[in-house]
C-alpha cells in the first residue's frame, strides 16, 4: 500500500514541477515583450540552464532572430525540434528561418518524422529485445523438434517487425543527434586538415546542417547538407548534442 | 651630335641607330643622359617621357628605357659614370630625310637640351631581302566603335613567316587604359594563311574586351618572342631547296612585336528611351519567365524563374527588380549562368525569386521586365512577360479560429473579418508561452553499459534456454526417462484413485501407488511386481523394517480384500496413514 502511494506522490510532484514555470522563463518573456531582446535572451539562456524545455529552446531563437542572428537561431529551434520532435509549429518555424537566409525549407521526410515519434533508446531497447525474442522463437522448435505453433508463429512475426522498424529508426535519430548547425551568420570555410591555415576544401553557410564525421581538438570534421566535407571551427559550429 | 652641356657633369647625345634604314625597317630614336662624377656614383633618375615637338613624319612607338654605369681609374683618379638610354623605334612611310628637331626637357631639377637628329630614308631594292616587320607581326580584328559596356570578341593573331624559326613567346603586354580584356589564352590556335605570297603560320588568340570609358580609346597589344630569322647570305632560295644546315647558320634573336596603332571609337549608351528596367545588358537576349507551380498555400514558397537567353555582356546583367506586390512577400533571387562552350558571350542566365504568399486565393505574380541595347539597330528594346496567376489555398501551419456560422453572413450587415490568419511573420514573433517538458535528449545508449548489460542478458537467456531445451530433449529420446514419466503421471492418477472411500478401489490404488512409486524410486519396472519383489528393492534402497512390515501389512489386506470379494467399508484411516508413510519414504 505504502509503495502505491509513494508512486501517487511522485507522480504529482513531477506533474507540478514541470507545470511550474522557471521565473528567468517568464521574464524572458516579459524582455521579448518590451522588445529588450538582449536581456530575453540572457533570461531564456538562464531558464535553459536551469531547465532545458523546448519551449524556452524555442523563445531563445525567435530573441536570436529579432537580435539579427538567423544562424543561431536555426541552431535552437532544431534543439526544440528535438526536445519536442513532433511539434509542427517548432517545424514551419524552423524551415521558414532556413528559408529567409537561403537555405532550403528541409522539410524531414515521412520515415524521419516515424522514427522520431519514439526516443532513440527506446528504439535501441526494442531492437535489442526484439532480435533476442526472434532469435529464441526461431531457435528453441528447432532444437526441441517441435512444430511451432500459430502463436509462435505470429509472435516470431511481430518480434522481425518490430526489429525491421527499430534499427533504422534508431539510425536515423541516431544520425540526427550526430548533427549540428553551422552558428555563423557567414559562409564558413571548411579546410581539409583541421587547421585554419590548411587549404580550403568547401563551404558551410550560415545555419547548414552537417554530420559530425570526427572531431579533433578544436575542429569537426563534418559533411554538410551540401555534400561539402572538411574540418570546420568549434566556434563556428554546435552539435546538437555535447 | 654632342650637345653642348648645361652641367659639366651632364651631357645628352641623340641618334638614329642605324642612321640609314630602307621603307619599311625600323631605326631606332635614342636619347642617352650621361653623368659623369669625380666623387660619387651618380644616381640614375628614370626619365618617363619626354617632350618631343614634332616626330618629322617618323612613325614612333614602343619606347623604353635602358641604363648602365662603370667606373673608370686613370693614374689613380677614379671617375664614375652612368648612362641612362631612352629607346624608341621609328619607322619611316617612305624614302627621304626625317629630322626630329632639339628640345629640351628636366632631368633633376636642371633644363636638358637633347640635339636634333636625322634619319635617312632609302627606297627598298627589288631583291632586298623582306624586313623583320614583314616576316613577323601582329594584328586584331577590334571594331571601329563599340558603346561603353558592350562586349566584344576579338582576336588576336601573329602572323610569323614560314622562313622564320620561332623559339617562344616571353611576353605578352597591351595598352588598353579604357577596356577590360579576358586573360590571354595560354594555348593558340595554330593555322596556315598566305599573305602577300609569302607563307606565314598564324597563332591566334580570342579575347573578349569591354569598353569602360566613352571616347578614343587606345587598344594595342605586344608580344616579345624570340625568332631565329633566316640568314641573310641564304635569301636567294637554292634550286635544291632548304638545307637542313640553314638553322644552324641563322640567327636567334629578342622581337617586340606591336599590332599597328588602333584607336576604338567607344560612345555613350543614348539616355533617350532609356526603359527604366535597363540595367546595363547589350546584346540581342530573349526572356522566359515560369513558374514552379501554379499553385500552393500560404505560407508556402513558389520560386519565379527568369532566363535570360542570348548573346551578349551576360556579366552586367542584373536581376530585374520585382515590384512589391499585395499578398506576396519575395526574396533577393539567387542568380546563375550557364556558359556556352564555344562561345563565351553565349549562354542562358537565370534568376531564380522566391515568393511566399500571405494570403489565400488567386494572386498574380508581378509582370517581369527586361530591357537590353540592341547595338545592330541602336536602340533600347524591353521585354515584359505576363503576370502569373498562383491559386493559394490556406496554410495547414496557420492558427485559423473556428469558422462562423453562415447566417452570420447577411448581405446587410457590415463586413467584419472574423478570420484572421497569421502569416509567417506574425508566427516568427510568436512565443510559446507553454514550457512543456519535453523528450530528454539522453546520452547515446550505445555507448552505456547498461544497454550491454540488457543485450548479455538476452544472450544468456537465450543460451539457458537453448541448453535447458536441449537437455529436455535428450531425456526424452531416453527410454527409461520416458518410464519415469509415464510412471509418474500413472501415480498421479493412481493416487486421486486412492482417495476413494470404496475399500476395494482404495487398497488396488495404493498397491499399484506403492508399485508406481518404486518403479520411480528404483528406476525399474516394477508396475506388475508381487511384493515379494518389491521387498527386495525395499531392502536394497534401505528402507527400515517398519516401512518394509506396513507395506506387507497393506499388501495383505488388499490381496484378503480382493479375493474375498468384499466391498464393505473397513477403516480405511489407518492403511491411509501406512499408505501415505510408505510413499513418504520412497
Amino acid at each position: 500500500m505504502s509503495t502505491y502511494l509513494r508512486i501517487l506522490l511522485l507522480y504529482f510532484v513531477t506533474t507540478i514541477a514541470a507545470l511550474a514555470t522557471s521565473p528567468a522563463f517568464e521574464a524572458g518573456i516579459e524582455s521579448y515583450q518590451n522588445n529588450e531582446y538582449d536581456t530575453a535572451q540572457a533570461q531564456f539562456t538562464s531558464a535553459i540552464e536551469d531547465d532545458e524545455t523546448a519551449a524556452a529552446q524555442h523563445n531563445l531563437a525567435l530573441t536570436y532572430l529579432q537580435l539579427g542572428s538567423p544562424a543561431l537561431a536555426i541552431w535552437h529551434l532544431e534543439r526544440a525540434q528535438l526536445l519536442a520532435p513532433l511539434n509542427a509549429d517548432y517545424r514551419f518555424k524552423l524551415e521558414a528561418v532556413r528559408q529567409q537566409i537561403g537555405l532550403f525549407a528541409g522539410a524531414p521526410e515521412w520515415y524521419t518524422l516515424a522514427s522520431q515519434s519514439l526516443p532513440t533508446n527506446v528504439w535501441l531497447i526494442i531492437a535489442s529485445i526484439s532480435i533476442w525474442l526472434f532469435l529464441l522463437l526461431w531457435m528453441l522448435p528447432s532444437i526441441t523438434g517441435i512444430k511451432p505453433s500459430i502463436k509462435i508463429k505470429s509472435l516470431r512475426f511481430l518480434t522481425l517487425i518490430a526489429l525491421l522498424l527499430a534499427l533504422p529508426s534508431a539510425w536515423l535519430n541516431l544520425r540526427m543527434i550526430e548533427a549540428g548547425t553551422v552558428i555563423a551568420n557567414e559562409s564558413v570555410s571548411l579546410h581539409a586538415a583541421p587547421a585554419s591555415a590548411a587549404p580550403e576544401s568547401g563551404i558551410a553557410r550560415a545555419g547548414e546542417r552537417a554530420r559530425i564525421i570526427d572531431t579533433y581538438k578544436h575542429f569537426y570534421e563534418v559533411e554538410t547538407e551540401g555534400l561539402a566535407t572538411g574540418w570546420i571551427s568549434k566556434d563556428v559550429f554546435r552539435p546538437f548534442v555535447d | 651630335m654632342v650637345t653642348a652641356i648645361l652641367q659639366a657633369e651632364i651631357r645628352v647625345h641623340t641618334r638614329f641607330e642605324p642612321p640609314r634604314v630602307a621603307v619599311g625597317s625600323t631605326s631606332k630614336y635614342i636619347v642617352e643622359i650621361v653623368e659623369t662624377d669625380n666623387s660619387n656614383k651618380p644616381i640614375v633618375e628614370p626619365v618617363t617621357t619626354l617632350p618631343i615637338p614634332s616626330t618629322g613624319g617618323l612613325n614612333l612607338r614602343n619606347g623604353r628605357t635602358s641604363s648602365s654605369q662603370s667606373t673608370k681609374i686613370i693614374n689613380g683618379a677614379r671617375s664614375y659614370n652612368s648612362t641612362q638610354q631612352l629607346i624608341i623605334d621609328a619607322v619611316a612611310p617612305e624614302s627621304g630625310s626625317f629630322s626630329i628637331p632639339e628640345f629640351i626637357f628636366e632631368y633633376k631639377g636642371a633644363r636638358l637640351q637633347a640635339p636634333a637628329a636625322t634619319l635617312e630614308v632609302v627606297a627598298r631594292s627589288a631583291d632586298a631581302a623582306p624586313t623583320i616587320d614583314e616576316l613577323i607581326f601582329l594584328k586584331t580584328d577590334a571594331p571601329d566603335q563599340l558603346y561603353v559596356g558592350e562586349t566584344t570578341p576579338i582576336t588576336l593573331k601573329l602572323y610569323v613567316s614560314s622562313t622564320v624559326q620561332m623559339r617562344g613567346l616571353n611576353a605578352f603586354e597591351r595598352t588598353a587604359d579604357g577596356f577590360t580584356i579576358s586573360d590571354l589564352p595560354e594555348e593558340s590556335n595554330e593555322t596556315i594563311e598566305m599573305l602577300n605570297g609569302r607563307r606565314y603560320r598564324v597563332y591566334s588568340w580570342p579575347l573578349i574586351i569591354t569598353p569602360i570609358s566613352s571616347g578614343q580609346q587606345d587598344l594595342n597589344f605586344q608580344f616579345t618572342l624570340s625568332a631565329q630569322m633566316p640568314d641573310q647570305r641564304n635569301a636567294t632560295p637554292s634550286p635544291f631547296g632548304q638545307s637542313i644546315f640553314d638553322n644552324f647558320f641563322g640567327r636567334t634573336e629578342r622581337f617586340n612585336i606591336y599590332t599597328e596603332p588602333t584607336q576604338i571609337n567607344v560612345r555613350r549608351l543614348p539616355a533617350e528611351g532609356r526603359p527604366d528596367s535597363f540595367s546595363g545588358a547589350i546584346g540581342m537576349f530573349n526572356m522566359q519567365v515560369t513558374a514552379d507551380s501554379d499553385s500552393t498555400r500560404v505560407g508556402e514558397p513558389i520560386m519565379l524563374s527568369l532566363k535570360v537567353s542570348g548573346q551578349g555582356n551576360f556579366d552586367r546583367i542584373k536581376s530585374p527588380d520585382m515590384p512589391a506586390t499585395s499578398g506576396w512577400r519575395n526574396y533577393e533571387p539567387e542568380a546563375a549562368f550557364d556558359q556556352d562552350s564555344s562561345n563565351p558571350r553565349k549562354g542562358v542566365k537565370r534568376f531564380d525569386y522566391v515568393f511566399i504568399p500571405e494570403n489565400p486565393g488567386a494572386l498574380d505574380l508581378p509582370a517581369v521586365s527586361f530591357s537590353f541595347f540592341d547595338p545592330k539597330i541602336q536602340e533600347y528594346v524591353e521585354l515584359t512577360s505576363p503576370a502569373l496567376t498562383i491559386q493559394v489555398a490556406p496554410s495547414e501551419h496557420l492558427i485559423t479560429p473556428l469558422t462562423p456560422p453562415q447566417q452570420a453572413t447577411v448581405e446587410t450587415a457590415p463586413v467584419i473579418q472574423l478570420i484572421k490568419q497569421l502569416n509567417p511573420e506574425e508566427m516568427l514573433v510568436t512565443l510559446d508561452y507553454r514550457p512543456r517538458k519535453g523528450r530528454v535528449i539522453e546520452p547515446d545508449l550505445l555507448r552505456s553499459t547498461w544497454f550491454y548489460t540488457l543485450n548479455i542478458a538476452g544472450i544468456l537467456v537465450l543460451g539457458a534456454s537453448i541448453f535447458w531445451c536441449y537437455r529436455r530433449k535428450c531425456d526424452q529420446e531416453n527410454p527409461d526417462f520416458a518410464l519415469i514419466q509415464t510412471v509418474k503421471q500413472a501415480l498421479k492418477a493412481t493416487l486421486k484413485q486412492a482417495e476413494s472411500n470404496d475399500a476395494v478401489t482404495f487398497f488396488h490404488s495404493a498397491q499399484q501407488a506403492i508399485r508406481l512409486a518404486t518403479t520411480v524410486r528404483v528406476k525399474c519396472d516394477l508396475r506388475t511386481a508381487n511384493f515379494e519383489q518389491l521387498e527386495s528393492q525395499f531392502q536394497r534402497i534401505g528402507l527400515t523394517e517398519s516401512i518394509i512390515t506396513d507395506a506387507r501389512q497393506l499388501f495383505d489386506v488388499a490381496d484378503a480384500h480382493r479375493f474375498s470379494g468384499r466391498s464393505e467399508s473397513t477403516d480405511l484411516q489407518i492403511a491411509r496413514n501406512q499408505l501415505t508413510t510408505i510413499l513418504k519414504a520412497l
